[in-house]
């Protein structure tokens, strides 16, 4: 099985004035399935990423792939690449077709195989009616589904997404979180998100970035663990629902129609109101939870609040 | 080494004796390794047609304008369409515009904010750009060349004082446009670029304008500002290859 193996990874960017530390002595594996990475903006998600691909160099550490750093690889390790930037150029006077045609060329993918590949791809993502339309005349949606295609031109072993359901519609998220649930079967999909669904929905491992650092890796159930008797429902007037959700970390906060009352979802160790009941915690309330920890910098001051904030 | 692959060969041979082989499948096994070995063939282009791919598809806008210019600088002198003054003038502007020209095909990459997504390609910006200063430097100067050629024949000038004179703008523009690219702001808007190629090629003429400026006299200076700009462009396409390198300029923010 093929590994990717990032080990003491640093990434420092040096201004005029200030140095800012995007990604911290991050070390951690890859094999196959997919990972989601969940972060806050700065995090230091995108770094991360970006020094997978190879396109940004690692200011420490070392990023190997089957045991061999990625920068001795070169070529050959990109040839093993899908990549989706999370804002992407492209030249506005292209057609989907000629675009797609154009990053096989770059991908070195011999024109009869990619003549077949960007024929199915296109049909994948639901391109297949719009193949010679130009680009410019394309909806953010579209050009999202035209990212992904191109990313998968090559069969990739190592396939990384930043954002990749950012700007589809309800449909299209769904349709590509099958899609790339179904690629993690046999290849490394890492991809980054803010919507905690998406990750929640297909990922076999869940690392949770914050401040360039990973707080949290793991499965699912053991990212849940923690977390379990932390999450409250309870249902309160209009005006407590104000003094709780400045006490407490809401994670949901629902208006009744016409009942004055207002239904909230809150992580917190202890019992925020005594109406509320313990409910089973979701991925949203983990984040939330991981978030608020890091956020009084040590678990002790969660703690010594008795898990408000 | 030989005595202990055949050693190894047996011990294999031996052990395998009382395993019995399912001929089909091992027919069909053979079948499924033959197919993928096949379909790897496939996927990967030749030389030829990788580089077919690349010309075929890639961005050519700023390429016909090169092109353009290039044809332009030959048919003024092959047309005996200007005089000889009026030529040095304009083969200065050309011959600017023709260096701006050849930054501007490298820089077209950055304005399209595609830098990011070749990076992660197989054939990435570094290689894509050392690709684009090739055809583009070696379409000027065969344009350079043809014209210096064209001009010693039909206006009677000394060949290797010409192709001086006329290198000099074309190496000192790519400087000036390279040093625009090599700023943030220069590879963010396309028109500091152009700004600045305008500038180099104005520049040169306005020095064509000047009497005596050609005469054998002068060479030494003409001499001088090309192996200046050549120095110069080298470093620059140095420093350039290594922030390449460090990936922070392909990246899209």
């Amino acid at each position: 099985m093929c590994r990717l193996v990032l080990t003491g990874i640093e990434k420092i960017y040096k201004d005029k004035k200030q140095e800012k530390k995007a990604v911290q002595n991050l070390t951690v594996h890859f094999e196959h399935g997919v990972y989601g990475l969940l972060g806050e903006n700065g995090a230091g998600k995108t770094t991360l990423m970006r020094m997978i691909v190879g396109i940004l160099k690692p200011t420490q550490g070392q990023i190997t792939y089957d045991e061999v750093p990625i920068r001795q690889l070169g070529g050959a390790y990109r040839s093993l690449l899908g990549y989706l930037p999370q804002d992407f150029g492209y030249y506005k006077d292209f057609s989907a077709v000629r675009f797609l045609n154009y990053i096989a060329a770059l991908k070195a993918i011999a024109p009869q195989t990619a003549k077949e590949r960007i024929d199915r791809l296109l049909e994948t993502v639901g391109l297949a009616d719009a193949r010679n339309k130009k680009l410019k005349t394309f909806s953010g949606g579209m050009l999202r589904r035209i990212g992904i295609a191109q990313a998968l031109l090559n069969e990739p072993q190592i396939l990384i997404l930043d954002e990749p359901t950012a700007g589809l519609d309800p449909r299209e998220r769904v349709r590509f979180r099958n899609i790339i649930s179904a690629l993690g079967k046999d290849r490394i999909v890492i991809l980054s998100t803010h919507i905690v669904s998406d990750v929640e929905y297909i990922a076999d491992q869940i690392m949770i970035m914050k401040q360039g650092a990973l707080i949290k890796t793991g499965t699912q159930a053991k990212i849940l663990e923690p977390v379990a008797g932390c999450v409250w429902k309870c249902s309160v007037p209009e005006c407590e629902a104000e003094a709780l959700n400045a006490a407490y970390a809401v994670s949901n906060l629902r208006g009744g129609e016409h009942s004055g009352q207002v239904e909230l979802r809150i992580v917190s160790q202890e019992k925020p109101h005594s109406d509320a009941a313990a409910v089973e915690p979701v991925l949203e309330d983990a984040y939330l939870y991981y978030y608020l920890c890091e956020r009084s910098h040590h678990r002790g001051a969660w703690d010594q609040k008795g898990g408000t904030i | 080494m030989r005595k202990k692959y055949d050693d190894i060969k047996a011990l294999f041979e031996e052990n395998d004796r009382d395993v019995i082989i399912d001929t089909a499948r091992k027919q069909e096994a053979l079948q499924s390794v033959c197919t993928k070995n096949a379909s790897m063939k496939n996927t990967a282009g030749s030389r030829w047609q990788l580089v077919k791919g690349q010309l075929l598809y890639m961005n050519k806008n700023i390429l016909c304008f090169h092109l353009a210019a290039c044809m332009g600088m030959v048919l003024l002198v092959w047309t005996n369409w200007c005089d000889i003054q009026a030529w040095e003038q304009y083969s200065m502007i050309c011959s600017g515009v023709l260096g701006a020209l050849s930054v501007l095909e490298v820089g077209s990459m950055f304005f399209s904010g595609m830098t990011e997504l070749e990076a992660s390609c197989y054939f990435n910006v570094r290689q894509l750009t050392a690709f684009q200063m090739t055809y583009s430097g070696i379409l000027s100067l065969a344009a350079l060349l043809l014209s210096t050629v064209f001009a010693s024949i039909r206006l009677e000038r000394n060949i290797l004082m010409t192709g001086i004179y006329i290198l000099v703008p074309f190496v000192t523009t790519e400087c000036v446009c390279l040093a625009v690219m090599l700023t943030e702001i220069g590879r963010r808007n396309l028109l500091v670029l152009i700004a600045a190629g305008i500038f180099s090629a104005f520049f040169w003429s306005i020095l064509a304008s000047m009497p005596r400026l050609y005469e054998a006299s002068a060479l030494v200076f003409w001499i001088a500002a090309l192996v200046a700009g050549m120095g110069i462009f080298v470093l620059q396409m140095k420093w350039f290859f290594e922030i390449l390198d460090k990936g922070e300029i392909v990246c899209a923010d």
